[in-house]
């Protein structure tokens, strides 16, 4: 547990958190030991650690990160509508500022997050909770229903999923259209009719893959932002840790953010 | 419905209700209908919300009692645990405990200082009147909490406490099964959390042992075992129970979009006395 504090702390260190993951990866179960449905466990990317996030600081960028464009879409975005231009423009301080007064992160934000946090999935009868270290968030998935006509709006959505194959569709409509899309890097925020459809995809006893999709007919009209692709390396040995969310903390990371100088946390 | 209810009026209430803290002595010992530490839903509007037939409470599939359900909040555990005391027992606060609660009901702006008023987590044992979820299997169990932190808590079913534990709001929960009860023990605690509304603290020794039976299919019954050398003079046992509710879902409650701001207003004293009856 300790380690990974070092790890969030060392932020500027590529190889501290190559040496946190190596021996969660040597532990992990053999291909014949998994079944392609079972999703459950806790998840990071297999190159945990902020190195994208720092290296980018070092290279001249310190300070102004809250500009910086660190997209992991292999497609660019749409271009947005004239509706979207007038209504939907936040500026990359205030998206800061939003995250730093501990407003609600929600899908598809998280998955940024995951760079840095891991994430467990727990399955249920008829569910699949999924679990974000970040802020301590957490979701849930249907498997057994459509959603529902009346949606009180939210910041998660509201999520069912289905299999098709050894693939988890998972459908989320039902934002309250106030938070970002991404922490960084998208200038502006998601429409109430903002759609997200995520694939899991199980690919071996270690790895799952993410490929993420964003409808947004208000804001892109009918193109979709496709091609957000993550992988996941199961972690055996890891816990979530608690992260509540609190400003003093959002600080401390912002100022080692813009500062890589600055000494870790 | 109940979303709507609560989204409509939490905003009011969460001032109102400060207000009924300031002002009503009797809080410690009679019932509450208005959530009394700021935000939430009065705790009447869960009640028709509860299970009305029972059954033998369910198992899973190996064999052990199932916990998993939606369950209603005690409010003992809400604005003063020593209601959840066995009739007659009082807190056995140290000195220090006893001196520093009393400050956080009567300095101005001390309730501020609340972490649920600063959309903190609320640690073992406190609650809100907000419904709660158990997700059962077997090498996890998870308590999801609507608010006033719409956050989750791990009780891990494999494994032993780490030996290099830091300290956190939830502190590290380790659970085992003694026949249909679920013991959980919990230590590695961080020292920001208050048990209750009114303030009584723990530091950082604290160990809590909760024990949790389901007798039947719509209630769940628990024992909070706290073990603080740091800010009390003995161990105590609180005692408590949830009823099952039904046809209704935790819903999304982000304290910071609905209670945050209300932190500007707790700015006068509180009236409530620290009594012998409930402090000494």
């Amino acid at each position: 547990m300790f380690v990974r504090w070092i790890c969030r702390s060392l932020y500027s260190s590529l190889v501290a958190a190559l040496i946190i993951s190596a021996p969660f990866a040597a532990s992990a179960p053999k291909e014949s030991q998994f079944d392609y449905r079972d999703l459950s466990g806790v998840w990071w990317v297999n190159a945990p650690g902020p190195d994208k996030l720092f290296d980018r600081a070092k290279n001249g960028d310190a300070g102004k990160c809250q500009t910086c464009h660190i997209s992991e879409h292999t497609k660019p975005e749409p271009p947005l509508t004239s509706w979207a231009r007038q209504h939907l423009m936040i500026q990359p301080q205030m998206i800061q500022t939003k995250m730093g007064e501990c407003n609600p992160i929600g899908v598809p934000a998280q998955f940024w997050y995951t760079q840095l946090y891991p994430f467990e999935f727990v399955t249920a009868p008829g569910r699949i909770f999924q679990f974000f270290e970040k802020q301590n968030e957490w979701r849930v998935i249907q498997l057994n229903r459509g959603h529902p006509k009346a949606l009180l709006p939210t910041s998660m959505g509201d999520s069912v999923g289905k299999w098709e194959g050894n693939i988890l569709v998972v459908d989320t409509i039902g934002y309250n259209g106030r938070d970002p899309i991404e922490p960084v890097g998208v200038d502006h925020r998601m429409s109430p009719a903002f759609h997200l459809v995520e694939r899991w995809q199980r690919v071996s006893a270690n790895e799952i893959e993410l490929d993420a999709t964003y409808y947004d007919a208000m804001a892109w009209g009918t193109e979709p932002w496709g091609g957000l692709k993550k992988k996941f390396m199961l972690q055996p040995k890891m816990e979530l840790l608690q992260t509540p969310c609190s400003p003093e903390a959002n600080k401390k990371f912002d100022d080692r953010f813009a500062n890589p100088s600055v000494p870790p946390l | 419905m109940r979303k709507d209810l609560m989204r409509s009026i939490v905003t009011a209430l969460s001032v109102a209700a400060l207000l009924a803290l300031s002002s009503t002595v009797a809080v410690c010992q009679e019932p509450q209908s208005v959530n009394p530490a700021g935000g939430g839903v009065p705790m009447t509007s869960l009640e028709h919300l509860q299970a009305k037939s029972s059954g033998p409470a369910p198992r899973t599939a190996d064999g052990k009692p199932d916990l998993s359900g939606l369950w209603g909040p005690d409010r003992n555990f809400i604005l003063d645990i020593s209601a959840a005391l066995k009739p007659g027992e009082k807190l056995p606060l140290q000195p220090w405990a006893l001196k520093l609660t009393e400050e956080r009901l009567s300095k101005p702006g001390a309730k501020q200082e609340d972490p649920k008023a600063n959309c903190l987590p609320d640690g073992v044992p406190r609650e809100d009147p907000f419904p709660w979820k158990i997700i059962q299997t077997p090498k996890l169990i998870v308590f999801l909490i609507e608010g006033n932190v719409h956050t989750f808590r791990q009780i891990f079913m494999d494994g032993s406490h780490p030996k290099d534990l830091d300290p956190t709001w939830y502190g590290d929960s380790r659970g085992t099964w003694q026949g249909d009860t679920l013991v959980v023990d919990t230590v590695g605690f961080n020292d920001r959390t208050w048990f209750d509304g009114i303030g009584h603290p723990h530091t950082e020794k604290l160990h809590v042992i909760e024990r949790y039976r389901r007798p039947d299919s719509t209630h769940l019954e628990f024992e909070v075992t706290i073990d603080d050398s740091g800010a009390y003079t003995r161990p105590f046992t609180l005692f408590g129970h949830s009823p099952l509710l039904v046809n209704t879902e935790i819903m999304e409650y982000f304290c910071v979009e609905n209670g945050a701001q209300d932190v500007s207003h707790m700015v006068g004293p509180a009236t409530v006395g620290v009594t012998g009856d409930v402090h000494r």
